[in-house]
């Protein structure tokens, strides 16, 4: 089966000059295929945005190796690693991170400007998403829209580089259950539709119902 | 339409229009400084250069050289001794010299300040330096454009710049006043007529009325026969002036020259000879306005020192400026990390932005010193007559353009650092 993600004897920890600190992340075999969704839940501070970090490459990790779309992610560099994140991931943060100053739809253009999409086709491609995910007021401010309407434009903007896998960190954190629910199917239809795999990382329970495959950070390091 | 890295720089200024506003306009005032300074001191030679015309000496009995050379060229006060009209005759007897013409100053029109003169002059004085009269070409000469030259007695021809600002025409009368402040003595009864307009020459002689010299010592002894006697005397005739009314107050006097050359080689000989006579100043009015611009050359030097420490400031405002936004964007800059964007292209955004500010500030800078040099040009015209047409040279613009633009990126290597050394993973959390 094809892998969007592999993990392997992966060790983190954060390098402070003579202290011993024991590992923040611990991942010993994680495996997503491709257009996989799963959960990784986890309690406050067992490493889970740390990990989605890593995964990102935005950290470099102490021990151990991560493939997305069979590329070994260290080992690329600098400028190459961030061209490769920017055509291969997609990354929902719980406060959704968007560029103020930017339209909604430009905050979409912004991510399909470092991906492999051709130019003349990013807008009609970042207005097509807006559309389906019910955003009408395509040159309104972050600052204009609702907590929903914002949420979209980040799904919206996650999944506009065809992504091969998308992170989901905490994404319903600041949502009632019922709202969660919608935002988290919202990811997941434009996950499936974008043919992207799904890593969400949540401490919230009731976000487990929403995927078949549930893991435990903790089970993952084996120290269960 | 796709989003370019020109329109992400775009949004950041626009993001934080007041900053860019201001930063803009600190690097727009030092550019317009300095490219006026530039502009001016080099507009204002040539006028200067160019006011002393095809005379080579001013002989007067003034003070210092210097002070007869900005009386008896540039107009700009009243001389306070005079010569004898014997001394005018000794210099037309030189065979060294070309012309010896005679100038009475002291009285003034309404501000405008009045020069009476013979009616050769204007066949001999040119501020065409080029002009030869003993040549026979008239190409160069200084005509009248409206109205004909002064012919008889209480004649005036007007300067150019004088008939546009004043609204005389030519048959209008006018009376002059002793001085050249307003509210001198007038002198009452001797209506002069104007008879011509000068052609437009762009020197101080341009705001200056030529008035025939004779009528002026009538004028002159008459008032001084109305003192002596106590009350309206008798009216003053050609006839009844004496030696001690024929007074002048300055000479312009030109060297005889060779064919094809405008530097006389006797003249040299001639202002040397001059010199031992105690009562009399003779002054090179191209040695004088050298002087004159090395004593202004140093406060050109410190008005461009001034105007480069307000450039240097204008980056430093562009530094902190990008610095401070870096600072509260950090976030956003995470977040471009995160969709894709290298450190490099952070870098250069930021270098973008901050050589945008300069470029702007350049632009606003030459239509401000253009501005600036019509303002100077008013003062100086109104204050001195020196008619000064201000230009930027492209050499300077690009000069003080591109140093503006070089500062700016400069300025932008401290914001452009804190961009690259952003900690996306700290910088995107707590996402509480």
């Amino acid at each position: 089966m094809p892998t969007a993600l592999k993990i392997e004897d992966l060790s983190f920890r954060y390098d402070r000059r003579g202290v011993d600190s024991p590992p923040v992340v611990r991942v010993n075999s994680f495996v997503l295929g491709t257009g996989e969704m799963a959960l990784l839940r986890g309690a406050s501070g067992s490493g889970k945005t740390t990990l989605l970090s890593l995964i990102a490459g935005l950290l470099n990790p102490t021990l151990g190796r991560i493939w997305i779309a069979d590329q070994d992610l260290h080992a690329l560099h600098g400028a190459s690693r961030d061209r490769f994140r920017g055509r291969h991931l997609g990354v929902v943060f719980q406060t959704f991170h968007l560029l103020h100053g930017f339209t909604a739809l430009e905050n979409v253009l912004a991510a399909l400007m470092f991906s492999d999409i051709p130019r003349r086709e990013h807008d009609a491609r970042a207005r097509g998403l807006l559309d389906r995910l019910g955003i009408e007021r395509l040159d309104a401010r972050p600052e204009a829209l609702s907590v929903g309407q914002q949420q979209r434009v980040a799904v919206a903007r996650a999944v506009a580089c065809r992504p091969t896998l998308v992170l989901a960190d905490e994404p319903t954190a600041s949502l009632d259950p019922d709202n969660a629910c919608v935002a988290l199917n919202l990811i997941k239809d434009a996950c499936r539709e974008a043919g992207a795999a799904l890593l969400c990382v949540s401490h919230d329970p009731a976000a487990e119902e929403q995927f078949e495959r549930v893991e435990d950070l903790s089970s993952l390091s084996g120290r269960s | 339409m796709a989003l370019s890295g020109s329109k992400v720089v775009l949004r950041s200024m626009l993001g934080r229009r007041f900053q860019t506003v201001t930063t803009t306009l600190t690097v727009a005032i030092a550019v317009g400084l300095l490219l006026t300074i530039l502009s001016m001191r080099d507009a204002t030679r040539q006028t200067l250069e160019r006011g002393s015309g095809n005379m080579h000496l001013v002989v007067s009995a003034e003070p210092s050289a210097m002070v007869s050379v900005l009386n008896a060229v540039f107009h700009a006060g009243t001389p306070s001794r005079a010569l004898p009209w014997l001394q005018v005759l000794q210099l037309r007897r030189d065979p060294r010299v070309a012309y010896a013409l005679p100038m009475q100053q002291g009285d003034s029109f309404e501000g405008y300040p009045v020069a009476a003169v013979e009616p050769e002059f204007f066949e001999s004085f040119s501020p065409d330096s080029s002009f030869d009269p003993a040549s026979g070409n008239a190409k160069g000469r200084w005509l009248v454009s409206r109205g004909r030259n002064i012919e008889g007695r209480f004649e005036v021809v007007l300067g150019a710049l004088v008939a546009r600002e004043s609204g005389l025409r030519i048959g209008d009368t006018l009376q002059l006043t002793c001085g050249l402040g307003g509210g001198g003595f007038v002198h009452e009864g001797f209506p002069y007529t104007i008879v011509g307009v000068l052609e437009l020459s762009g020197t101080p002689h341009d705001r200056v009325i030529f008035a025939d010299l004779v009528s002026g010592w009538i004028v002159h002894a008459q008032d001084k026969r109305d003192r002596e006697g106590g009350g309206a005397g008798a009216r003053v005739t050609e006839g009844d002036l004496t030696s001690a009314d024929r007074l002048v107050t300055s000479v312009y006097v030109r060297g005889v020259v060779r064919d094809g050359r405008q530097v006389s080689s006797a003249i040299a000989e001639l202002a040397s000879e001059l010199r031992r006579t105690p009562s009399l100043t003779v002054a090179s009015p191209s040695a004088e306005i050298d002087a004159l611009f090395r004593i202004v050359n140093r406060v050109d030097r410190i008005l461009i020192a001034m105007a480069f420490v307000v450039l240097v400031s204008g980056a430093v405002s562009i530094m902190l400026a990008l610095y401070s936004a870096g600072q509260m964007r950090r976030r956003e800059v995470a977040t471009f990390r995160v969709l894709g964007a290298s450190r490099g292209q952070l870098v250069r955004w930021v270098l973008a932005e901050a050589m945008a500010l300069g470029v702007m500030g350049s632009v606003v800078g030459v239509v401000f010193s253009l501005a600036g040099g019509l303002l100077v040009s008013a003062g100086l015209k109104a204050q001195l007559g020196l008619v000064v047409t201000p230009s930027v040279s492209p050499w300077g613009i690009g000069v003080v353009g591109v140093s503006a633009v070089l500062l700016a990126a400069l300025a932008g290597v401290a914001p452009a650092v804190l961009a690259y050394r952003t900690a996306v993973a700290e910088h995107l959390r707590p996402l509480g």
